[in-house]
This record gives structure tokens, sequence and C-alpha cells, in this order.
């Protein structure tokens, strides 16, 4: 794995998310586990304390049966200077108080308000009363409790005030923290054992979740590197990918269809050119063949070579109206727009088409409104254009026949209509007369057989002026092709 | 004499290669489509047919359905621009395939290969089965 992959980076932010939950998460454990052994600790001590306090009660009835104030008991106490009997009874209710409450290993003290210690345990140091001294330094009335620590000793005390005998006292008793810290170490170690156990667990696991996720990035690129300009019929399964991936599938999957459809489309007009490009070839060929086979006379030759030379401006026509068709689809700056006067315009291409006309004794009308029709185009593509159309009339239309050109406007374009009276084309071939070297018949009669280029460049230059060319056509009867530009 | 069907849509193709055979004595008849062919094989007796495919938007299934009926009773050649392996795919089971750019004399060569074949297509058994031309 990569440190600069989605993979690594995706699981180290789930890992690091995780281990934030998890330190929040356990800290709430550790100090709510904290909070309680602490509470249940210090009712223990208030209990006990509270038992002190009951002790000292129970001294207060012996010293009111015999007579004692408090101070001497404390004192006889202290001194051990009790008589004997008095003295055993209150060591054995002092020992069994100690053996019923458990105070073996608690600190006890009972202090007066200036914090003068009356009465301690044995283990009672000086050092444990400046501890407790430092933690209660003052007589309060309210019940407190205080951890005492230092590093010696860790205790959890109460400080708790009664009033005795018309004094106020404080019973303070301070019990060892370390069951409690020992739990809570246990708890603190289990919790640090178990995060890091599951945040390697969840690194281990992103790292594979990651993997499975990115598994569609990586099937793209496999399919990207195995892809060539042989075969682009490979896509993408897009059914069992996520959501987000499906996009980035569909797109991929869409970038191959249209480059598979360029590619077919290249492949099929190449073939065409092929097609269109050997066929005069074959005959040139073909033609010299036969004149060289026989011992024919010069007229013969003059025929052959002239047929030749027919073939070779065929083909380079073809060629030249393929670069063309090439250019406008390729290099769209070709065209220079310009805004001009389109009834001007098609009055000159009227007249030229005329001329041409005339030689098949068919009649050419021009209809246009006497008005300024401005319209920003290529004039020298667009005359093309025309041209291309009204040749078509001319060779498509018998002697004697009618070619009308005609212009409306209508929502800001120019609807520009060149009819004939001619052959017309059936509705099955009409689909496709636009298509590139598509001829109805290939033996016309004309002198020079059309290579099926024209129209295709005629709807080039319109799609270029974002216009379009439509048709309409009656077997036998005629034709209108419909020019449509936009006004400037 | 033995009588050749041209079956081609350019004109140019057809008069050339009408030139050619009236030259090799042949019975020449020429025609635009495949579907006036089949009109042409009921009315004469044809020995041969070159039919021209135009590849571009062709309908291999309806070429090979007239090709099938031609099949029996005369022996075709496949006549393109294309090059045969292309041919070949197109258009199976032809007596022969022929490339338009390889000039008259490869075509002479074709037409006269399979004419000499036709005796032992006749044998029982082998009417059925094209003779294959590499
Ligand atoms: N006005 C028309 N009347 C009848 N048929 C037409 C007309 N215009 C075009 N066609 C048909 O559409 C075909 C394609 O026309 P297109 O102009 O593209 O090619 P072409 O005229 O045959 O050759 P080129 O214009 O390249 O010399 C023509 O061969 C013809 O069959
Ligand atoms: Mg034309």
């Amino acid at each position: 794995m990569q440190f600069n992959s989605i993979r690594f980076k995706a699981s180290v932010l789930y890992s690091v998310i995780l281990a934030v939950i998890l330190t929040v998460f356990s800290s709430v454990i550790y100090f709510g586990a904290r909070n309680i052994l602490y509470h249940d600790l210090d009712e223990d001590l208030k209990i006990k304390a509270e038992e002190i306090a009951g002790i000292l009660s129970a001294y207060e009835q012996i010293q009111h049966s015999e007579g004692y104030p408090l101070a001497r008991i404390l004192q006889m106490l202290s001194n051990k200077g009790i008589s004997k009997n008095q003295s055993v009874v209150i060591d054995d209710l002092w020992k069994s108080e100690i053996k019923t409450l458990n105070l073996k290993n608690d600190y006890i003290s009972v202090a007066n308000t200036q914090g003068h210690a009356l009465l301690v345990s044995n283990n009672f140091t000086q050092k444990i009363n400046s501890l407790f001294r430092k933690q209660f330094p003052s007589f309060s009335r309210e019940v407190s409790y205080k951890s005492l620590l230092n590093d010696k000793f860790k205790l959890r005390a109460i400080a708790l005030p009664v009033s005795y005998h018309r004094s106020q006292l404080v019973i303070e008793v301070g019990t060892p923290l370390e069951p409690v810290l020992k739990i809570l170490n246990k708890i603190l170690v289990f919790i640090i054992a178990s995060v890091i156990v599951v945040l390697v667990l969840t690194s281990f696991i992103g790292s594979i979740f990651a993997r499975d996720a990115l598994k569609p990035v990586l099937a793209v690129a496999n399919l990207a590197d195995n892809i060539t300009h042989k075969d682009l019929t490979a896509r993408i399964g897009e059914q069992q990918v996520d959501a987000e991936m499906k996009h980035l599938v569909h797109s991929f999957n869409g970038m191959i269809y249209r480059l598979e459809q360029s590619f077919n489309h290249i492949s099929e007009f190449s073939s065409h050119v092929a097609h269109e490009l050997k066929t005069p070839l074959a005959i040139i060929k073909g033609e010299i063949e036969l004149v060289l086979e026989g011992d024919e006379n010069p007229e013969e030759y003059k025929n052959v070579l002239e047929k030749c030379l027919e073939e070779t401006d065929r083909t380079i026509r073809v060629i030249k109206d393929i670069l063309l068709l090439a250019r406008f689809d390729y290099k769209p700056d070709v065209f220079k727009f310009e805004k001009f006067k389109l009834i001007q315009f098609l009055e000159e291409i009227y007249e030229h088409s005329q001329v041409f006309a005339s030689s098949k004794n068919i009649e050419v009308k021009l209809d246009a409104p006497k008005k300024n029709i401005f319209v920003n185009g290529d004039r020298v593509h667009l005359r093309r254009l025309f041209l291309n159309l009204i040749t078509n009339a001319v060779k498509f239309t018998p002697r004697k026949g009618e070619i009308g050109i005609s212009i409306r406007v209508k929502d800001s374009k120019a609807y520009v209509d060149i009819s004939d009276t001619g052959e017309g084309v059936s509705s099955a071939d009409l689909s496709k007369i636009f298509n590139k070297f598509f001829r109805v018949r290939k033996d016309e009669q004309t002198a020079e057989p059309g290579t099926g280029l024209g129209l295709s460049i005629a709807l080039s230059i319109a799609k270029a002026h974002k216009g379009d060319i439509k048709v309409k056509s009656r077997l036998h009867e005629g034709t209108t092709f419909t020019v449509i530009l936009p006004l400037a | 004499m033995k009588t050749i069907l041209i079956v081609d849509d350019e004109k140019r193709i057809r008069s050339l290669y009408t030139q050619l055979f009236s030259k090799e004595g042949f019975r020449v008849i020429a025609t635009s489509k495949a579907t006036d062919a089949n009109e042409i094989l009921l009315r004469e007796k044809v020995d041969i047919m070159l039919l021209d495919i135009n590849m571009p938007g062709v309908d291999g299934s309806e070429l090979h359905e007239v090709m099938n009926l031609f099949h029996k009773k005369v022996k075709v050649i496949v006549c393109s621009v294309y090059p045969l392996e292309d041919q070949k795919e197109i258009v199976e089971g032809a007596a022969g395939y022929y490339d338009k750019s390889q000039g008259l004399r490869e075509l002479l060569k074709k037409v006269k290969a399979v004419l000499d074949k036709e005796p032992q297509a006749k044998e029982p058994g082998g009417a059925d089965s094209p003779i294959m031309e590499g």
C-alpha cells in the first residue's frame, strides 16, 4: 500500500475518527467508574464516621453513668489511664467496632474545632496528621470528602462535624485508596488495550473496504489500458458498482461509446473513399490493358486516353471534395463570416445559373421580396452550397424543365427554396441522398458523373452557419430543397 | 458460345467489361441491378455471372438470397473494389472472387478457370459444392 494512495488515506481517516470516538467513549466509562467507586467509598466513610460518632455517644453514656466528662474519657483513652474494667469495656467496644466497621487499615482522628487531635488511632502518625491538616485546614459545619495524596499515602478521607456535649468535634476517617485505584488501573489498562486492538482491526478492515470500494477504479484503469482502436467494444459492468462509481463508470463507458462511434464512422468513410478512388483507377487500368492487347487504330487510342483523362479528373474531384468535407468537419475556422445582403447575393447566383441551365434549355426563375435581408455567413462557401443544389437541379431535370429560386423570411430565419421539375427522388432514397457518395443512379448520362458528395458538402456548410437543408420530392414530378439560414 | 452476365451499377465498368468479353468471343448481357439479373436469368441461358457487391450499406442477407437463387443455374464471380478477404466474408460460397483493381487479364483468367471446372461440378454430389478460389 502506498502512502499517497486513497486506500491509505481512507484507512488512516477511518482510524483517526474511530480513535477520537473511542477516546471520548472510554473517558466517559473511566470517569464514570471512578465516580461510582469514589462515591461508594465516601458512603462507606460516612457510615464509619457516623459509627464512630455512635461510639462516642456510648462513651458519653458511660460518662453519664460514671460522671466522667468527655475530656476526661478522652484523656484516659489517650493515656490509657482509666480504670481497668472501664478500659476493658471501652476497648472491647472499640475493638469490636473496628472489626465490624473494618477500620483496621483506616486512620481515625477526633479533633476539636481548632484542629487539635483529641483522639487518634494508633496508626495516626504525625505525617498523617499534617496530611489531614493540609486538606482539612479549618473547621467546617459541612461534611466534606477529600483525597489525601502524597508520595507515600493515597487516602480518601471524610471530615464529619458532630456536636458533642455542648462542643463541636470533627471526626476524620481516612481509608486507603489503593483498592479503588487498583480497579481503576485495571479498567484503564483494559480500555487502552481494547482501543488499540479495535484501531488495528479497523485500519485493517478499513483498508480492505477501501480496496473494495476502489475496485471499480482499478477496473476502469485496466479496461482503459486494454482499449485500442482495434477493439472499442469493451465496457465496464455498471450493475454491481456503487452509486458514485456508477457515475464514473457510466461516463467512461459513454466516452468509449462515442469513440467507437467515430471510429466506426471513420473506418466506414475510408472504406467508401477507397471504393470511390479504386473504381476510376480500375477503369483506367482496364482501358489501358484492353487497348494494349489489341492492335487498335489511333482513333481508338485517343478514345481510351480521353476516358482515362475523365477518370483522372473524377479521382481528383473526389479527393478535393473529401478534403473539403474534412476541413469543414475538423477546422471550423475555414469559414470567414461577414454580414451581407442575401437577395443581392442570390441574384448573382441566379444570373450565373441561367448560363449553365440554358445549355439544357431549362428556365430559371427568381422570386425574391424587394427588401433587405441580412445574413451572417461565408459568401464563398454559401455560393458553393447554392451552386451544388442548382447543379443538381439542372443535372436531374430533363430538357425544357424549370428551376425556381424563392426566398421567404419567417421567425428571423431565411428560407431559400430551390425547386425543379425533374425526375424526383423516391421516398426510400430521399433519406439517403445526404449520405456521402450516395447517388440514386450511377449511370447518369451527363458528361461528368457525380461523386455523390455534393449534398454532403452543402449540408456541412449549412450546419456551419447554424442552418439546415430540408428536402421534399415526388418521383417524376420534381424536388424542392429548402436552405434555412438564420438572419444576422 | 458462352454467355456472361455482368451486374454492376457503374456504367463505365459495364462498358469496359462488355468490350473485353465481346472481344474474347462471349455473348455479353449487362445490367445495373441484381434484381434485374434475376429476370434475365429466367429468360436467357447464362453460363457465368459477374456480380458487383457495393459493400457500404449492402444487405448481406438479401445478396445471399440472390446468390442462392443463381447458384444452381449459374457460376457467380463476386466482383468489387474491396479486398478479396472482405468479399469472401460478405458473400460466402461464390465460384470466385475478383478485385476490380487486379486488372482485366486476371479477370479473364478467373472466368476461364471457373468455366473450365464446370464439367466436374456437374458430377453427382458435386453440383452444390462451390469451387473456392484463393
Ligand atoms: N434535384 C434533384 N433531383 C433528383 N435527384 C437529386 C436531386 N439532387 C440530388 N439528387 C439525388 O441525390 C444524389 C446525391 O446528390 P449529390 O449532389 O450529393 O451527388 P451528385 O450530384 O450525384 O454528385 P456531385 O454533386 O458530387 O457531383 C444524386 O446522385 C441524385 O440521385
Ligand atoms: Mg450534386
